[in-house]
């Protein structure tokens, strides 16, 4: 495998920004009741992570040490507005229900992490690589838990009713437990165990293991 | 050398003896539909048993039957069989076996279950259980009163803290209607000698904070969910308050003892 | 003063002694043990085939060579097998005439000779300190002296018999101990009578209670709990009445007066026999028919052994349960290795320890070898022999004696 599918593949499941490094998880329980808002969420963090690591990266030689998070940080914040720009004028019914998280972009740690652990180090081309497979990472956990907690609590998927609920005459009760937040925290922990038990080089050392059994 | 009779094996076979005339109450109570549910129960709870054993080497403990025997008592006759079977999911695996099994489960996992249920469903009725659990709850926590499983002093703070709560509110005939949910949950929730706090005094406070927010939640829901989100609360504050309770014990001793 | 205490648990075994003083079995082989003495690096002193009187010193501590083990009966060394590290594992005399070795007690007792002469008679080892409970170092002198006086275990010989029989080595040997300590001399005996005439430094407490009443532990705990610092020695009345014969006599007693108890035996009673004598020798025609085994000390912290090790004055007889047979594999053969299993926390558990400390959460810090947590929650205050009955209260299914030592060991070597 080339270096560079290998910089772009890692980020998806081995280094996943989520499950591994646990970055950004606070937008990835608030957006992910549905698959819609999930989707545009992943989407606008994709981009503005692409951008970002692209044009950080293209500066990296410019930029004093001592005002670069205030550097990246600008770049990022508009970056970000140009989002929610943009998705106020092509989908304004879903930006009003992301305009805040979108908005939040800015301080997700995913970006600011990226940018500085790797876009300050390496040419355009890589960044925006790294970008992208970081941004479809995210976008893969967040879409799973939009997936279970939205065929689950609602019985749709985008919006279209895929159990027919007992409200409309269906034999599906929807769980209410999925649309509150602690559910994506198990969905979540859930994913990560999942990923460690097949993944075991993830796991970390156990401080205070069990004492193995003392004959007496 | 010699052993004692409490391995944790015991203690749980006599847990779910406790609790084997709660389930023939179920069925006078609810008939056949309301065995199949336990039975369902069950076999979820000794499907993640094996799962766990195998894969983990979690001991299978036979108290986990209770949890089963929680959720067939407690929740609401419409919820859908599949609900019932994830919800008992939850509680054993979230609640229990992720820890590494029965003895080392800080909440309760039937409370879990239940909690989980109730969150699922907020519209759905839970119906409380009347005398009959109650009497059937009766000889097995006196058994087990009797051979210090369960912790005196939870289930008395607890009786009192509901007593003395629903008296302040003027809700004690609420509170008798449904005395066979509160039997079964004082005994196999609240006092769960696992779950509930490990220190004298921080006993007397988790069975106290117990009833008291179970009558406290009553006046909003029903009586089955009230008592399961007090016990829920109160056993999530189980481990704060036994540091308080042993930071007190510690600081009393330091005072009593310092150098002279 | 008498003090009660209020938690313990009434441990009901089928076979308690009788409480006298009856004729046993010719005891003639002994041995001493170097694993007794963990905290000894060993110097074995004599060699296969030696003739050894009683009170030869037969091994000593290559770092204080003062610290000396010795022969606990005349005879002839048999074998001497050492262990890993070149450590001493077992040294067997077989007892040949009654030659002891005579020393001179000092005419005016001081703290250095007193000290000295227990040093040369093999009783230094018999003094145990706390915290962590070590053969003290030479040279130092604790806060306060504790002589057990009383026995709660299950089967044991009643400290009430045992001192009457030697009742003036007793006062002697608590008169020289007083010169060791900085502090009081605590004499802890059941409720009754005094065992000895109070003088001076000594102060006679009683306890009243199920065991683990009877336990230093439990005394020092009310006596002179951890939170004071410094160090506690505490010593066993039958060492104390051992120094007494030394200080009157000269010469180390012939032998400690044992209790043979359990199911197993026929004749359950009080013997004489020496120090380290064999057990096969001590029960040898006296058992009853069935699958036994025979432990060394009492049934709740003592273990199966060959010998009646250090500091053990009793010796239970209990059925063995059958081994269980393998039976049908119910778990397919890449299965997981099942873990540890939990402590739940009953009844039972919360009255097992002597000292007033959280009983279970200590034990649960034990349990995932968390030492810092332990510490806070007052391990130091304990050893091995005071979580015996919390084992037995949790069903056995852990040796919390042996993972305290594991945590002793730890904060030990802490700065």
């Amino acid at each position: 495998m080339s270096r560079r599918l290998r910089q772009f593949l890692s980020p998806l499941i081995d280094e996943n920004p989520i499950t591994l490094q646990i970055l950004g998880i606070c937008s990835a329980l608030a957006v992910t009741t549905s698959m819609t808002t999930a989707l545009t969420m992943s989407a606008a963090l994709t981009a503005v992570l692409m951008a970002s690591s692209g044009i950080i990266s293209a500066l990296r030689r410019h930029m004093p040490k001592q005002i670069r998070l205030i550097l990246q940080i600008t770049i990022i914040a508009s970056l970000v507005i140009v989002t929610d720009l943009i998705l106020q004028a092509y989908a304004f019914e879903i930006s009003k229900r992301l305009s805040i998280f979108v908005s939040l972009v800015v301080t997700n740690c995913l970006v600011l992490g990226r940018a500085e652990a790797f876009a300050m180090h390496n040419p355009p081309g890589p960044s925006i690589l790294d970008g992208l497979g970081n941004g479809l990472g995210y976008s893969l956990i967040l879409l799973i838990v939009g997936f279970v907690r939205e065929l689950l609590g609602r019985g749709t998927l985008f919006g279209f009713e895929v159990l027919a609920s007992v409200d409309t005459g269906g034999w599906f009760q929807p769980l209410g437990v999925m649309l509150l937040a602690p559910s994506a925290f198990f969905i979540l922990g859930l994913l990560i165990w999942a990923i460690r038990a097949w993944r075991p080089a993830q796991v970390e050392e156990n401080e205070y293991p069990l004492s193995a059994r003392v004959e007496g | 050398m010699i052993r004692g009779l409490w391995t944790p094996d015991t203690v749980g076979w006599l847990l779910v003896a406790a609790g084997l005339p709660a389930a023939v109450a179920l069925w006078f109570d609810q008939g056949v539909d309301g065995v199949l549910r336990l039975v369902l129960c069950l076999a979820v709870v000794a499907a993640w048993q094996i799962l766990f054993r195998v894969n983990l080497g979690v001991a299978p403990a036979p108290a986990s039957a209770i949890t089963a025997l929680a959720v067939a008592v407690v929740a609401p006759i419409e919820v859908q069989l599949w609900q019932i079977a994830l919800a008992v999911s939850f509680g054993a695996v979230i609640g229990e076996l992720i820890f590494g099994g029965w003895g080392r489960n800080f909440l309760s996992p039937g409370v879990v279950a239940l909690a989980f249920l109730s969150l699922s469903m907020p519209n759905a009725a839970f119906v409380a259980s009347g005398a009959n659990v109650a009497w059937a709850v009766l000889p097995g926590a006196l058994v087990m009163l009797l051979t210090g499983i369960l912790p005196v002093s939870v289930l008395a703070a607890y009786g009192a803290a509901l007593g003395l709560a629903s008296m302040a509110l003027g809700l004690e005939i609420t509170l008798l209607a449904a005395s066979g949910t509160l039997a079964f949950a004082a005994v196999f929730l609240v006092a769960d000698p696992v779950a509930a706090a490990a220190t004298p005094v921080g006993r007397w406070v988790q069975g106290a904070l117990a009833g008291a927010l179970t009558v406290l939640l009553m006046t909003g829901t029903s009586v089955p969910q009230a008592a399961v989100f007090a016990v829920l609360l109160a056993g999530l504050f189980a481990p704060l308050v036994d540091q308080g309770a042993i930071a007190a014990h510690l600081a009393r001793r330091r005072a009593r003892n310092g150098r002279a | 003063m008498t003090h009660h205490f209020r938690r313990g648990l009434d441990i009901v075994i089928g076979g308690a002694p009788a409480q006298s003083v009856m004729p046993g079995n010719a005891v003639e082989n002994v041995a001493v043990f170097g694993g007794d003495h963990r905290d000894m690096r060993t110097e074995v002193l004599v060699a296969e085939g030696d003739g050894v009187a009683r009170g030869d010193p037969v091994f000593r501590d290559r770092k204080r060579p003062e610290v000396v083990i010795v022969a606990p009966a005349a005879g002839r060394v048999e074998t001497i097998e050492i262990g890993p590290k070149r450590r001493l594992s077992v040294l067997r005399i077989r007892r040949e005439g009654a030659a002891a070795r005579e020393l001179t007690p000092p005419t005016v007792p001081t703290r250095d000779s007193i000290a000295e002469l227990v040093q040369r008679c093999g009783l230094w080892p018999s003094l145990i300190v706390r915290p962590f409970g070590r053969i003290p170092t030479p040279g130092t002198a604790p806060n306060a002296i504790f002589v057990t006086a009383m026995e709660t275990d299950p089967l044991a010989a009643d400290a009430r018999v045992v001192v009457a029989a030697r009742r003036s080595y007793f006062q002697v040997g608590l008169r020289a101990l007083r010169l060791l300590s900085d502090g009081p001399v605590f004499v802890c005996q059941g409720p009754g009578p005094a065992l000895a005439e109070t003088e001076g430094k000594f102060r006679i407490e009683r306890f009243a209670g199920a065991h683990p009443a009877g336990l230093p532990g439990t005394h020092i705990d009310r006596l002179h709990p951890h939170e004071r610092g410094g160090t506690v020695w505490q010593i066993h009345a039958q060492d104390v009445i051992a120094l007494g014969s030394v200080m009157t006599e000269g010469v180390l007693p012939e032998t400690r007066i044992v209790a043979l108890g359990g199911p197993g035996l026929n004749n359950p009673r009080l013997v004489e026999a020496p120090e380290g004598a064999s057990l096969d020798d001590l029960v040898r025609d006296e058992l009853r028919g069935g699958q036994m085994r025979v432990i060394s000390g009492s049934p709740l912290s003592g273990r199966e052994a060959s010998h009646l090790r250090r500091g053990h004055h009793q010796v239970s007889v209990l059925p063995r349960s059958q081994p269980r047979l393998p039976g049908r594999r119910w778990w397919p053969r890449h299965a997981a290795a099942l873990r540890p299993a939990p402590v739940v926390p009953t009844l039972a558990l919360g009255r097992a320890l002597g000292p007033d400390l959280p009983v279970v959460p200590l034990i649960r810090a034990l349990s995932v070898g968390d030492v810092e947590t332990a510490d806070r929650l007052g391990c130091r205050a304990l050893l091995e022999e005071d979580l015996a009955l919390a084992t037995y209260a949790a069903g056995g299914s852990k040796d919390f004696g042996a993972l305290l030592r594991q945590a002793l060991d730890t904060l030990e070597e802490q700065p």
